[in-house]
């Protein structure tokens, strides 16, 4: 237990913590856009070419004789995130037809392309493996900075915008109908889950960025009713999964990215066990009430409740 | 809320030789249109004769390749960030199919008080969004979940999303379908009292059905050509003969609660 105490009180620890938990919950706040739009993988394709960025901030690195080859691997996975989840998004508004095709074009160009170039800058695969399965264990000072101000900027666009975002993501045609800038906030969301991408690479890898983001989602619709309530709750599952996890990882050698991504999945797999019960606690005696539906009253919504 | 003098407003829609082309394929051809303040338009016509793509059109929301559409003398075609959005509520067609995140009627609703230079929701918002649900008669289902409502509830609900706007130019798509008879009705008498106070309002209509008594005009659509503009037409339940067999369903409630109920 002492052992356990003295590791909680190095900075290298509290680093990677407080890195943990801001990426736990900044993650489900992009992720809850995402899976109201029907783009769970969106996350997966921003990853492939995040890769892809990496790779070009360390050619870069190389070329300019920066003193750590990595120095640009993170603004060089923030600008290709960027530029991938706008060329998604601009796809995905033109119409799904061509969709498709383009984007698993991007995806397999944005893996392959990170390790063409990983070895044109002198690097090999095994430099790319902490940004593929994530590198908690190395957060730095500036890392965990640079987390922590794209935190800031999701959790202020993602919970700041909510109203104004989940409308759009709701029904576009209506929210363009109202007057609201569709396209921008359209590309918000796209330029905010490229962040998400990007900060969580450090935590959980880019093969399981996406995990991050909507498993917890994925847990919380099944017991919220409220669009607000789905995303508060997915926040507190991210960021008590990714806490969860580094604490064990740091007491069993276990890679922290994977056994984040396994309890969220275990969360989900446990709250998907017990809704049943949850349900039917939360509904006493409706039999009653439900009698007395009324013509314009559908029991179809009591049946689904 | 008081409304702008119709002699002196602009027409709430106008669209002027408008074509619209989508992959190649002409929806609408050399559309004109004016819609003037109070009016109470119908757009009619045959699946796939353009009545939804005129609204999409007027709305700047398809690509209009040739002419202009104006919502109140403002080309939604060029100067799209300069319409009067807010004096708009649009009621579309196709329901948004469930998402996967759960939202709750009233989330829906409060989306409508959003716009241009409103990206955030205000405290006294929910109090005018349960107004508008209470004006549809649906207040009870403000906190339940939007993707688990029945055609005729879900409806009631994207009608609200658009009145709660207080919107002088009211645009429906088909509002009556998937809906009950006498959901119908109260559908006419609810445009009936916002025409009354003096509302614009354009529905695109497969039947004209309970709205026969509040129209005062019908545009009639064929193959994306305007082919009538002026009075309903007379047998105004049935506008178009040949499709009279499709219309005997629609006398009856297309929403049968107790079959719904089986799982």
């Amino acid at each position: 237990m002492s052992t356990v105490l003295e590791m909680l009180s190095t900075p290298l620890f509290q680093r990677a913590l407080l890195a943990a938990l801001v990426v736990g919950i900044s993650a489900p706040v992009v992720g809850t856009f995402l899976v109201q739009r029907r783009l769970s993988l969106l996350g997966d394709g921003i990853g492939h070419v995040a890769l892809t960025g990496v790779a070009l901030g360390w050619l870069v690195g190389a070329a300019t004789g920066a003193a750590r080859a990595d120095a640009y691997a993170i603004p060089g996975a923030v600008l290709a995130s960027i530029a991938g989840a706008v060329v998604i998004e601009a796809v995905r508004a033109r119409g799904r037809t061509s969709g498709d095709l383009a984007l698993a074009l991007l995806f397999y160009g944005g893996i392959a392309g990170g390790v063409v170039l990983i070895g044109l800058a002198g690097g090999t695969n095994a430099n790319l493996m902490s940004y593929l399965f994530g590198s908690l264990a190395t957060v730095s000072s500036a890392d965990l900075v640079a987390t922590l101000v794209m935190s800031g900027v999701i959790l202020a666009v993602g919970v700041g915008l909510r109203s104004a975002l989940f409308a759009v993501s709701q029904d576009e045609e209506f929210a363009r109908s109202t007057g609201l800038p569709v396209t921008v906030l359209n590309i918000a969301v796209a330029v905010v889950a490229a962040l998400t991408v990007t900060v969580s690479m450090r935590v959980v890898g880019l093969l399981l960025v996406s995990a991050l983001m909507i498993v917890p989602v994925a847990a919380s619709q099944l017991v919220a009713r409220s669009f607000r309530q789905t995303m508060t709750i997915a926040m507190v599952i991210g960021g008590l999964a990714c806490v969860g996890g580094l604490l064990v990882t740091f007491t069993v050698d276990l890679a922290p990215g994977a056994l984040i991504v396994v309890i969220a999945i275990a969360i989900y797999a446990g709250t998907a066990a017990l809704r049943p019960l949850w349900h039917r606690a939360a509904r006493p005696a409706s039999t009653s009430e439900e009698a007395r539906a009324d013509a314009t009253d559908d029991p179809a919504t009591h049946r689904a409740r | 809320m008081q409304l702008a003098d119709p002699g002196s407003d602009p027409d709430p829609l106008h669209l002027h030789g408008v074509s619209v082309a989508v992959a190649g394929t002409t929806l609408l051809e050399d559309v004109s249109l004016r819609v003037h303040p109070g009016e109470a338009v119908a757009l009619l016509g045959a699946n796939g004769s353009g009545k939804s793509t005129l609204i999409r059109a007027a709305l700047g929301q398809v690509p209009v390749v040739s002419g202009d559409a104006k919502l109140y003398d403002v080309s939604t075609r060029h100067h799209a960030a300069r319409v009067a959005w807010p004096r708009i509520g649009y009621v579309p067609q196709r329901l948004s199919a469930a998402s996967g995140v759960p939202a709750t009627v009233l989330e829906v609703v409060l989306t409508g008080l959003l716009g241009r230079n409103r990206w955030w929701l205000r405290r006294a918002d929910r109090e005018q969004a349960l107004a508008a649900l209470e004006e549809l008669g649906v207040a009870d289902l403000a906190h339940r979940p939007f993707g688990i409502l029945s055609g005729g509830q879900a409806q009631r609900v994207v009608i609200a999303r658009a009145l709660v706007r207080r919107p002088d130019l009211l645009i429906l798509d088909e509002p009556l379908a998937g809906v009950d008879l006498l959901t119908q009705f109260s559908f006419a008498a609810l445009l009936g009292r916002l025409h009354a106070e003096g509302r614009t309002i354009v529905v695109v209509l497969h039947e004209l059905g309970p709205f026969a008594e509040l129209l005062d005009r019908a545009v009639v659509l064929r193959a994306g050509r305007v082919i009538h503009d002026g009075d309903l037409p007379r047998d105004h339940a049935h506008p178009h003969g040949a499709h009279d067999h499709l219309h005997v369903e629609h006398a009856l409630p297309s929403e049968p609660p107790t079959q719904r109920s089986l799982p």
